[in-house]
């Protein structure tokens, strides 16, 4: 069998052969599983990212290539279901500031691949834009259409004043 | 690119296949569109996981249906209330999961703490004063039908007896609470010198012997905090040997816990049967716990994997540390425990004492079969007879044939040559040993032991340990 291609050539949702170093690539594991499963001679083809498009895939990439030397997550890692910190390290918080499109597009390329700390830092992105804001102003924020009544919203508001002082 | 064999080619058809379109990701749209609200439930969940104070989330929980129900997931994760400052929240809280079975069973974790963590009072009649004015945990009258209905249906005692009011009382209160959380995972409590033997604390043994409560608690958090200017009293294991009896408990983590003398303390009182409890690692930081309180909780385990105590705190000057006893209780544990650690460095400088003419070890750790994490007083493991009537066994004969590190604080007498003939057959007798630290005391060279070992035929990672360095109010 053929010693690993170093690099690979992947193909997005809009047609563009982007070439990528192979421990780059691998930070998906869903690439990772999959060149595990094909012999040497066949990762020569392109891999089709057929949910992802040219913009989006050259952004993940370069997230990847800047993480590649990245200790891969300890299971312990993923079984605390309650992440607490909202830290970013910096070149990630520069990394997302990008419009709301691009953010969510990068959101949903990284659950697609399977790119859990990028999917991390993602959400961790949303959700320091949602700290410190009323109702009214996230839903500004993001444009989330109010589907209560006002009867509904008041009840909820009532259910949950216990949590209004922390 | 050349032709490729077609079996391979089926393989890369098939990981085509693999990769082929889902939905498609975001439908092209307008500039205006609204990308978040195209982001699938299940991010919605990751999103919300990522938002930290329950006012963020309570926001994010008003904005829409959606969000609601990705929020409310981890608004109701977690409870954190302090008992005596604001029992109208309580209530609140109360009702909703009276209310709404649903989001009662989403509370995993609870932490209950005293008035003392808050900021607001220094002592008992600084609240006493405010509390004058401002405490009243009465119920309004539309919760108190709703809530003496919901007692009813678990078997809680409603009425005004031993047990405290529902009506008025904060804790009996907490015990209904508690009876709602079906699914709760970790409880931690703080258990203050005023009441030591509380009324949630008797709540919760009724709610036990029941089988009405805390079915799925498998972490029990006790922490113990005094009031500035009370030092006596304390925490009391027997009210909480009932989280023993607990189906799925797995770890008792103490803080600050106090049950100091051998004594004082009735065995009879902690009313788990030996070897029934599914308790696998027991825990105490800064605690100052007696060994007879150390023997009936490791006896009353199946399978004890972790005993970890850090003697410190008030008492800890003038206990005696009887090793014997643990490590007889310990013997009913052989086949399972994996670390010890009993850190002793707090409770003297020098140890044993001149008068002090026999201290016995803990006795034969050798046959158990997985302990590879040993962290105890070097007097635990070799004991001290000063008359040499009874000699105990070398440290080359008492260590566990599973060790992998070990940790020896506190200096005792023969220690250093007891180390050396042990470095000598190490290699024979202790395979696995990876790690040694030792407190630096006067005879032991680094370079002689690393050479030992060496010449015993193993490697081990030697350090000596400054025991000035030790900060004995940590």
């Amino acid at each position: 069998m053929a010693a690993p291609e170093s690099t690979i050539m992947l193909t997005s949702s809009d047609g563009t052969d982007i070439s990528v170093e192979r421990q780059v690539a691998e930070r998906s594991i869903l690439i990772k599983n999959l060149l595990a499963d094909l012999p040497g001679e066949a990762t020569t083809e392109a891999i089709p990212i057929p949910n992802v498009n040219e913009p989006v895939l050259r952004k993940v990439i370069e997230w990847c290539d800047h993480h590649k030397k990245d200790p891969p997550a300890s299971a312990e890692d993923d079984s605390d279901s309650r992440k607490k910190s909202t830290d970013i390290d910096e070149w990630d918080q520069k990394f997302m500031q990008v419009d709301q499109e691009m953010l969510f597009e990068i959101i949903l390329a990284a659950n697609y691949l399977d790119i859990k700390a990028l999917l991390d830092v993602g959400c961790k992105t949303v959700a320091n834009m949602i700290k410190g804001k009323s109702p009214d102003e996230i839903r500004k924020t993001f444009n989330i259409q109010n589907d209560f009544t006002p009867e509904e919203e008041d009840q909820i508001r009532r259910e949950n004043e216990w949590a209004e002082d922390r | 690119m050349g032709d490729i064999p077609d079996g391979i080619s089926a393989i890369v058809d098939s990981a085509r296949d693999i990769l082929s379109p889902r939905p498609s990701p975001l439908k092209r749209r307008a500039s205006w569109a609204t990308p978040l609200e195209e982001l699938p439930d299940e991010l919605l969940d990751q999103i919300a996981s990522h938002v930290e104070t329950t006012r963020d989330l309570r926001n994010l929980a008003l904005t829409s249906k959606r969000w609601r129900q990705a929020a409310e997931q981890y608004l109701y994760h977690h409870f954190d209330h302090t008992l005596y400052t604001n029992p109208r929240r309580l209530h609140g809280f109360i009702r909703n999961l009276i209310n709404h079975p649903k989001l009662a069973q989403l509370v995993k974790q609870a932490h209950l703490q005293d008035q003392q963590r808050c900021a607001s009072f220094w002592d008992m009649s600084s609240w006493h004063i405010w509390a004058q004015t401002n405490y009243d945990a009465t119920l309004s009258h539309e919760d108190c039908q709703l809530f003496l209905q919901a007692a009813q249906e678990v078997g809680l005692q409603t009425d005004h007896d031993q047990l405290g009011n529902l009506v008025d009382q904060e804790e009996a209160q907490l015990a209904l609470l508690l009876s709602r959380t079906i699914n709760l995972e970790e409880l931690a409590l703080t258990i203050p010198a005023t009441h030591s033997n509380r009324l949630l604390l008797q709540r919760l043994r009724v709610m036990i012997d029941l089988a009405t409560g805390l079915q799925k608690l498998t972490t029990f958090v006790p922490t113990y905090y005094n009031f500035e200017g009370h030092i006596e009293g304390g925490f009391e294991l027997a009210p909480i040997s009932s989280i023993f009896r607990l189906p799925s408990i797995r770890t008792i983590r103490g803080t600050a816990c106090l049950e100091p003398e051998d004594d004082a303390f009735n065995e009879t009182a902690f009313d788990c049967p030996k070897g029934t409890s599914t308790v696998t690692e027991i825990d105490f930081m800064r605690s100052s716990i007696c060994p007879k309180a150390f023997k009936v909780m490791i006896e009353a385990c199946s399978a004890l994997e972790v005993l970890h105590c850090d003697w410190g705190g008030h008492t800890v000057g003038w206990s005696e540390i009887n090793f014997a006893i643990i490590g007889h209780a310990l013997l009913t544990q052989k086949h399972s425990l994996r670390r010890l650690t009993l850190d002793c460095r707090k409770h003297y400088d020098i140890w044993p004492e001149a008068d002090e003419v026999l201290i016995a070890p803990l006795g034969l750790l050798h046959d158990f079969p997985h302990l590879a994490y040993v962290d105890v007083p070097g007097v635990a493991l070799i004991g001290w007879d000063k008359d040499r009537i009874d000699s105990y066994r070398p440290l080359g004969d008492t260590l566990p044939t599973a060790i992998e590190e070990l940790r020896i604080s506190n200096w005792a007498p023969h220690l250093v040559e007891q180390l050396r003939s042990m470095a000598r057959s190490s290699g024979r007798e202790y395979k696995r040993l990876r790690r040694l630290k030792v407190l630096k005391v006067e005879g032991l060279e680094l370079d002689e032991m690393q050479m030992l070992f060496r010449d015993g035929g193993s490697y081990v990672e030697i350090e000596l340990e400054d025991a000035s360095e030790l900060d004995h109010f940590s």
